[in-house]
Protein backbone atom coordinates (compact mmCIF):
# COMPACT_ATOMS: atom_id res chain seq x y z
CA UNK A 1 0.00 0.00 0.00
CA UNK A 2 1.62 3.18 -1.21
CA UNK A 3 -0.30 5.62 0.99
CA UNK A 4 -0.76 3.65 4.18
CA UNK A 5 -2.15 5.89 6.97
CA UNK A 6 -1.70 9.07 4.92
CA UNK A 7 -4.52 11.59 5.04
CA UNK A 8 -5.64 12.85 1.66
CA UNK A 9 -7.99 15.78 1.03
CA UNK A 10 -9.50 15.58 -2.44
CA UNK A 11 -11.54 18.53 -3.69
CA UNK A 12 -13.94 17.78 -6.50
CA UNK A 13 -13.98 14.25 -5.12
CA UNK A 14 -17.61 13.47 -5.94
CA UNK A 15 -17.15 12.67 -9.61
CA UNK A 16 -14.82 12.27 -12.55
CA UNK A 17 -11.09 12.57 -11.90
CA UNK A 18 -11.63 13.54 -8.27
CA UNK A 19 -13.73 10.48 -7.53
CA UNK A 20 -11.27 8.17 -9.30
CA UNK A 21 -8.44 9.72 -7.28
CA UNK A 22 -10.26 9.41 -3.96
CA UNK A 23 -11.07 5.75 -4.60
CA UNK A 24 -7.55 4.93 -5.81
CA UNK A 25 -5.97 6.59 -2.79
CA UNK A 26 -8.34 4.78 -0.45
CA UNK A 27 -7.37 1.48 -2.04
CA UNK A 28 -3.72 2.40 -1.40
CA UNK A 29 -4.35 2.82 2.32
CA UNK A 30 -5.06 6.55 2.60
CA UNK A 31 -7.68 8.05 4.87
CA UNK A 32 -9.68 10.25 2.54
CA UNK A 33 -11.58 13.51 2.88
CA UNK A 34 -13.92 13.68 -0.09
CA UNK A 35 -14.74 17.38 -0.47
CA UNK A 36 -17.18 18.61 -3.07
CA UNK A 37 -19.85 21.21 -3.68
CA UNK A 38 -22.24 18.29 -4.07
CA UNK A 39 -22.21 17.15 -0.46
CA UNK A 40 -24.48 14.15 -0.93
CA UNK A 41 -22.39 12.82 -3.79
CA UNK A 42 -19.23 13.38 -1.75
CA UNK A 43 -20.74 11.36 1.08
CA UNK A 44 -21.67 8.66 -1.38
CA UNK A 45 -18.02 8.37 -2.51
CA UNK A 46 -16.97 8.34 1.16
CA UNK A 47 -19.46 5.51 1.75
CA UNK A 48 -17.97 3.65 -1.19
CA UNK A 49 -14.52 4.08 0.34
CA UNK A 50 -15.76 2.83 3.69
CA UNK A 51 -17.24 -0.17 1.93
CA UNK A 52 -13.74 -0.95 0.68
CA UNK A 53 -12.43 -0.78 4.24
CA UNK A 54 -10.93 2.71 3.97
CA UNK A 55 -11.55 5.52 6.43
CA UNK A 56 -13.29 8.42 4.72
CA UNK A 57 -15.60 11.35 5.24
CA UNK A 58 -17.62 13.38 2.77
CA UNK A 59 -17.76 17.14 3.20
CA UNK A 60 -19.77 19.74 1.30
CA UNK A 61 -17.54 22.66 0.33
CA UNK A 62 -17.60 25.65 -1.95
CA UNK A 63 -13.91 25.83 -2.89
CA UNK A 64 -14.32 29.41 -4.09
CA UNK A 65 -15.40 30.58 -0.63
CA UNK A 66 -12.83 31.37 2.03
CA UNK A 67 -15.20 30.59 4.90
CA UNK A 68 -16.38 27.33 3.34
CA UNK A 69 -12.79 26.14 2.73
CA UNK A 70 -11.90 27.03 6.31
CA UNK A 71 -14.84 24.97 7.57
CA UNK A 72 -13.85 22.05 5.37
CA UNK A 73 -10.26 22.17 6.66
CA UNK A 74 -11.50 22.34 10.25
CA UNK A 75 -13.70 19.27 9.72
CA UNK A 76 -10.81 17.41 8.07
CA UNK A 77 -8.42 18.16 10.94
CA UNK A 78 -11.08 17.30 13.53
CA UNK A 79 -11.65 13.91 11.93
CA UNK A 80 -8.09 12.89 11.04
CA UNK A 81 -5.78 15.30 12.90
CA UNK A 82 -3.37 15.86 10.02
CA UNK A 83 -3.09 16.20 6.26
CA UNK A 84 -0.46 14.61 4.02
CA UNK A 85 -1.91 15.01 0.56
CA UNK A 86 -3.99 17.78 -0.97
CA UNK A 87 -5.52 17.09 -4.36
CA UNK A 88 -6.85 20.30 -5.89
CA UNK A 89 -9.20 18.77 -8.42
CA UNK A 90 -12.44 20.77 -8.15
CA UNK A 91 -13.11 22.82 -11.24
CA UNK A 92 -15.64 23.96 -13.82
CA UNK A 93 -15.45 24.10 -17.60
CA UNK A 94 -18.67 25.71 -18.78
CA UNK A 95 -19.99 28.21 -19.96
CA UNK A 96 -18.73 28.36 -23.51
CA UNK A 97 -18.38 31.96 -24.74
CA UNK A 98 -16.13 34.04 -26.94
CA UNK A 99 -14.06 36.67 -25.15
CA UNK A 100 -16.17 39.49 -26.58
CA UNK A 101 -19.35 37.85 -25.30
CA UNK A 102 -18.14 36.52 -21.96
CA UNK A 103 -19.72 38.15 -18.91
CA UNK A 104 -17.57 39.40 -16.09
CA UNK A 105 -19.58 37.19 -13.77
CA UNK A 106 -18.72 34.03 -15.72
CA UNK A 107 -15.06 35.08 -15.97
CA UNK A 108 -14.83 35.67 -12.22
CA UNK A 109 -16.69 32.49 -11.37
CA UNK A 110 -14.34 30.34 -13.44
CA UNK A 111 -11.22 32.01 -12.09
CA UNK A 112 -12.49 31.80 -8.51
CA UNK A 113 -13.47 28.14 -8.67
CA UNK A 114 -10.57 26.82 -10.75
CA UNK A 115 -7.73 29.01 -9.54
CA UNK A 116 -8.92 30.67 -6.33
CA UNK A 117 -9.66 27.23 -4.90
CA UNK A 118 -5.98 26.31 -5.23
CA UNK A 119 -4.99 29.42 -3.31
CA UNK A 120 -7.62 29.00 -0.57
CA UNK A 121 -7.05 25.28 -0.03
CA UNK A 122 -3.25 25.52 -0.08
CA UNK A 123 -3.35 28.42 2.37
CA UNK A 124 -5.38 26.29 4.79
CA UNK A 125 -3.37 23.09 4.56
CA UNK A 126 0.23 24.20 3.98
CA UNK A 127 0.85 25.33 7.59
CA UNK A 128 0.08 21.83 8.90
CA UNK A 129 2.28 20.25 6.24
CA UNK A 130 5.05 22.68 7.18
CA UNK A 131 4.83 21.67 10.82
CA UNK A 132 5.14 17.99 9.98
CA UNK A 133 7.89 18.76 7.42
CA UNK A 134 6.18 16.79 4.69
CA UNK A 135 3.30 17.09 2.30
CA UNK A 136 2.16 16.53 -1.26
CA UNK A 137 0.07 18.95 -3.23
CA UNK A 138 -1.18 17.97 -6.65
CA UNK A 139 -3.29 20.36 -8.69
CA UNK A 140 -5.20 19.46 -11.80
CA UNK A 141 -4.58 21.98 -14.57
CA UNK A 142 -5.26 21.17 -18.22
CA UNK A 143 -3.58 20.92 -21.57
CA UNK A 144 -5.87 23.78 -22.56
CA UNK A 145 -3.83 25.90 -20.15
CA UNK A 146 -0.91 25.39 -22.54
CA UNK A 147 -2.47 25.61 -25.97
CA UNK A 148 -5.62 27.67 -25.30
CA UNK A 149 -9.07 27.06 -26.71
CA UNK A 150 -11.43 29.34 -28.49
CA UNK A 151 -14.55 30.19 -26.50
CA UNK A 152 -12.88 28.91 -23.36
CA UNK A 153 -10.47 31.75 -22.59
CA UNK A 154 -11.64 31.87 -18.97
CA UNK A 155 -11.00 28.15 -18.48
CA UNK A 156 -7.66 28.28 -20.32
CA UNK A 157 -6.47 31.26 -18.30
CA UNK A 158 -7.48 29.67 -15.01
CA UNK A 159 -5.65 26.45 -15.86
CA UNK A 160 -2.50 28.20 -17.11
CA UNK A 161 -2.46 30.21 -13.91
CA UNK A 162 -2.58 27.03 -11.84
CA UNK A 163 0.73 26.02 -13.40
CA UNK A 164 2.31 29.33 -12.38
CA UNK A 165 0.81 29.05 -8.92
CA UNK A 166 2.16 25.52 -8.51
CA UNK A 167 5.68 26.53 -9.54
CA UNK A 168 5.68 29.48 -7.15
CA UNK A 169 4.35 27.49 -4.22
CA UNK A 170 6.85 24.70 -4.96
CA UNK A 171 9.65 27.23 -4.53
CA UNK A 172 8.11 28.55 -1.29
CA UNK A 173 7.63 25.22 0.46
CA UNK A 174 10.36 22.97 -0.94
CA UNK A 175 12.57 23.57 2.07
CA UNK A 176 9.76 22.25 4.28
CA UNK A 177 9.70 18.90 2.52
CA UNK A 178 6.51 19.70 0.63
CA UNK A 179 6.24 18.97 -3.08
CA UNK A 180 3.79 20.79 -5.36
CA UNK A 181 3.01 19.61 -8.87
CA UNK A 182 0.37 19.91 -11.56
CA UNK A 183 -1.20 17.33 -13.82
CA UNK A 184 -2.42 18.52 -17.21
CA UNK A 185 -4.99 16.06 -18.50
CA UNK A 186 -6.15 15.91 -22.06
CA UNK A 187 -9.84 15.45 -22.79
CA UNK A 188 -10.97 12.58 -20.58
CA UNK A 189 -14.01 10.34 -20.56
CA UNK A 190 -15.89 12.31 -17.90
CA UNK A 191 -19.10 14.34 -17.76
CA UNK A 192 -17.19 17.59 -18.30
CA UNK A 193 -16.75 17.53 -22.12
CA UNK A 194 -20.33 16.30 -22.44
CA UNK A 195 -21.53 19.66 -21.16
CA UNK A 196 -21.03 21.19 -24.58
CA UNK A 197 -20.56 18.28 -26.97
CA UNK A 198 -22.81 15.45 -28.08
CA UNK A 199 -21.97 11.90 -27.05
CA UNK A 200 -20.85 11.20 -30.61
CA UNK A 201 -18.55 14.23 -30.67
CA UNK A 202 -17.08 13.37 -27.30
CA UNK A 203 -16.26 9.80 -28.29
CA UNK A 204 -14.85 10.89 -31.65
CA UNK A 205 -12.57 13.33 -29.87
CA UNK A 206 -11.51 10.74 -27.30
CA UNK A 207 -10.66 8.30 -30.12
CA UNK A 208 -8.70 10.86 -32.13
CA UNK A 209 -5.54 10.76 -30.01
CA UNK A 210 -2.31 9.29 -31.42
CA UNK A 211 -2.43 6.49 -28.87
CA UNK A 212 -5.45 4.19 -29.29
CA UNK A 213 -6.32 4.62 -25.63
CA UNK A 214 -9.44 6.43 -24.45
CA UNK A 215 -8.36 8.65 -21.59
CA UNK A 216 -10.26 7.55 -18.49
CA UNK A 217 -10.37 9.34 -15.12
CA UNK A 218 -8.31 6.46 -13.70
CA UNK A 219 -5.45 7.30 -16.11
CA UNK A 220 -5.25 10.74 -14.54
CA UNK A 221 -5.79 9.45 -11.01
CA UNK A 222 -2.88 7.02 -11.32
CA UNK A 223 -0.48 9.86 -12.12
CA UNK A 224 -1.85 11.89 -9.20
CA UNK A 225 -1.30 8.84 -7.02
CA UNK A 226 2.28 8.53 -8.28
CA UNK A 227 2.98 12.16 -7.38
CA UNK A 228 1.46 11.61 -3.93
CA UNK A 229 3.58 8.54 -3.25
CA UNK A 230 7.10 8.23 -1.85
CA UNK A 231 8.29 7.33 -5.33
CA UNK A 232 7.91 10.98 -6.36
CA UNK A 233 9.55 12.59 -3.36
CA UNK A 234 12.13 14.40 -5.51
CA UNK A 235 9.66 15.82 -8.01
CA UNK A 236 8.36 19.36 -7.50
CA UNK A 237 7.28 22.33 -9.58
CA UNK A 238 6.44 20.16 -12.57
CA UNK A 239 3.39 19.97 -14.80
CA UNK A 240 3.02 16.56 -16.37
CA UNK A 241 0.83 15.98 -19.42
CA UNK A 242 -1.39 12.90 -19.41
CA UNK A 243 -3.27 12.85 -22.69
CA UNK A 244 -2.76 9.70 -24.81
CA UNK A 245 -0.20 11.63 -26.84
CA UNK A 246 -2.59 14.40 -27.86
CA UNK A 247 -0.01 17.12 -27.37
CA UNK A 248 3.62 17.09 -26.33
CA UNK A 249 5.27 20.05 -24.66
CA UNK B 1 18.51 1.25 -30.44
CA UNK B 2 15.00 2.52 -31.12
CA UNK B 3 15.27 1.54 -34.79
CA UNK B 4 16.11 -2.01 -33.77
CA UNK B 5 13.60 -2.39 -30.99
CA UNK B 6 10.56 -0.55 -32.36
CA UNK B 7 9.61 -3.10 -35.03
CA UNK B 8 9.54 -5.87 -32.45
CA UNK B 9 7.33 -3.80 -30.17
CA UNK B 10 5.10 -2.79 -33.07
CA UNK B 11 4.64 -6.42 -34.00
CA UNK B 12 3.65 -7.36 -30.46
CA UNK B 13 1.38 -4.30 -30.24
CA UNK B 14 2.90 -3.13 -26.99
CA UNK B 15 6.09 -1.63 -25.70
CA UNK B 16 7.61 1.16 -23.68
CA UNK B 17 10.62 3.19 -24.75
CA UNK B 18 12.29 5.44 -22.18
CA UNK B 19 14.94 7.88 -23.34
CA UNK B 20 17.12 10.02 -21.13
CA UNK B 21 17.59 13.72 -21.76
CA UNK B 22 18.61 16.37 -19.23
CA UNK B 23 17.35 19.65 -17.87
CA UNK B 24 20.13 21.14 -20.00
CA UNK B 25 18.16 19.98 -23.02
CA UNK B 26 15.62 22.64 -22.11
CA UNK B 27 17.71 25.34 -20.44
CA UNK B 28 20.94 25.09 -22.43
CA UNK B 29 24.31 25.22 -20.66
CA UNK B 30 27.36 27.41 -21.13
CA UNK B 31 30.38 25.41 -22.35
CA UNK B 32 28.19 22.37 -22.86
CA UNK B 33 26.53 23.27 -26.15
CA UNK B 34 26.99 19.86 -27.77
CA UNK B 35 25.61 18.08 -24.72
CA UNK B 36 22.64 20.44 -24.38
CA UNK B 37 21.88 20.26 -28.09
CA UNK B 38 22.03 16.48 -28.06
CA UNK B 39 19.69 16.29 -25.08
CA UNK B 40 17.23 18.73 -26.67
CA UNK B 41 17.36 16.52 -29.72
CA UNK B 42 16.42 13.50 -27.65
CA UNK B 43 13.28 15.25 -26.42
CA UNK B 44 12.05 16.02 -29.91
CA UNK B 45 13.23 12.69 -31.29
CA UNK B 46 11.15 10.95 -28.63
CA UNK B 47 8.07 13.03 -29.44
CA UNK B 48 8.37 12.12 -33.11
CA UNK B 49 8.94 8.49 -32.28
CA UNK B 50 5.91 8.53 -29.97
CA UNK B 51 3.70 9.82 -32.79
CA UNK B 52 5.02 7.19 -35.17
CA UNK B 53 4.58 4.27 -32.79
CA UNK B 54 1.36 5.27 -31.00
CA UNK B 55 -0.98 3.46 -33.45
CA UNK B 56 0.72 0.20 -32.42
CA UNK B 57 0.36 0.96 -28.70
CA UNK B 58 4.09 1.53 -28.28
CA UNK B 59 4.79 4.39 -25.88
CA UNK B 60 7.89 6.58 -25.90
CA UNK B 61 8.72 9.10 -23.21
CA UNK B 62 11.72 11.06 -22.01
CA UNK B 63 13.05 11.40 -18.50
CA UNK B 64 15.08 14.56 -17.96
CA UNK B 65 17.21 14.34 -14.82
CA UNK B 66 18.76 17.31 -13.11
CA UNK B 67 22.08 17.01 -11.26
CA UNK B 68 22.25 13.45 -9.97
CA UNK B 69 24.69 11.78 -7.61
CA UNK B 70 25.88 9.04 -9.95
CA UNK B 71 29.27 7.41 -9.48
CA UNK B 72 30.57 9.10 -12.64
CA UNK B 73 29.91 12.63 -11.43
CA UNK B 74 30.76 11.86 -7.81
CA UNK B 75 34.26 10.87 -8.91
CA UNK B 76 34.81 14.40 -10.16
CA UNK B 77 33.15 16.35 -7.37
CA UNK B 78 32.30 15.52 -3.76
CA UNK B 79 28.69 15.44 -2.58
CA UNK B 80 29.42 18.40 -0.34
CA UNK B 81 30.85 20.49 -3.17
CA UNK B 82 27.93 19.53 -5.38
CA UNK B 83 25.40 20.48 -2.77
CA UNK B 84 27.10 23.82 -2.18
CA UNK B 85 26.98 24.48 -5.89
CA UNK B 86 23.40 23.38 -6.43
CA UNK B 87 21.33 23.55 -3.27
CA UNK B 88 20.50 27.28 -3.33
CA UNK B 89 18.73 26.69 -6.63
CA UNK B 90 16.98 23.45 -5.78
CA UNK B 91 13.77 23.96 -3.76
CA UNK B 92 14.00 20.46 -2.29
CA UNK B 93 17.53 21.23 -1.13
CA UNK B 94 19.58 18.37 -2.54
CA UNK B 95 20.73 16.77 -5.75
CA UNK B 96 19.00 13.65 -7.03
CA UNK B 97 19.83 10.12 -6.05
CA UNK B 98 19.74 7.50 -8.80
CA UNK B 99 16.74 5.95 -7.01
CA UNK B 100 14.75 9.18 -7.53
CA UNK B 101 15.16 8.74 -11.26
CA UNK B 102 14.56 5.01 -11.16
CA UNK B 103 11.12 5.59 -9.63
CA UNK B 104 10.14 7.75 -12.59
CA UNK B 105 11.42 5.25 -15.14
CA UNK B 106 9.60 2.46 -13.31
CA UNK B 107 6.29 4.36 -13.26
CA UNK B 108 6.56 4.82 -17.01
CA UNK B 109 6.70 1.05 -17.51
CA UNK B 110 3.59 0.26 -15.46
CA UNK B 111 -0.03 -0.13 -16.62
CA UNK B 112 -0.75 3.04 -14.63
CA UNK B 113 1.04 5.10 -17.27
CA UNK B 114 -0.73 3.51 -20.25
CA UNK B 115 -2.06 6.91 -21.42
CA UNK B 116 1.28 8.71 -21.39
CA UNK B 117 3.36 9.10 -24.51
CA UNK B 118 5.57 11.75 -26.08
CA UNK B 119 6.08 13.52 -22.78
CA UNK B 120 9.14 14.77 -20.96
CA UNK B 121 9.40 14.15 -17.23
CA UNK B 122 11.74 16.44 -15.35
CA UNK B 123 13.00 15.01 -12.07
CA UNK B 124 15.22 17.63 -10.48
CA UNK B 125 13.93 18.71 -7.09
CA UNK B 126 12.52 21.85 -8.64
CA UNK B 127 15.75 23.15 -10.15
CA UNK B 128 14.04 23.58 -13.49
CA UNK B 129 10.30 24.00 -13.97
CA UNK B 130 9.67 24.26 -17.69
Amino acid sequence: MRLKDKVAVITGGAQGIGRATALMMGREGARVVVADLQGEKAQSVANELQGMGAQAIGIAVNVASESSVKQMAKAAFERFGRVDILGNIAGIYYPKAAVVELSEEDWDRTIDINLGSNFLCCREFVPAMRKQKSGRIISVASGIGHYGMRQFSHYAASKAAIIGFVKSLAREVGADGITVNAICPGSANTSMPRQHRSEEEVMERLRSTPLPHILEPEDIASSILFLASDAAKFITGQSYNINSGNYMF
Amino acid sequence: MCREVAPIMQKQKSGRILNTASNYGVTGSALRAPYAAAKAGIITFTKSLALELAPDNVLANTVAPGPTDTPRVMEKESAEARNQRWWPNIPLGRTALPQDLAEMYFFLTTPESAAITGQTFHVNGGLVMP
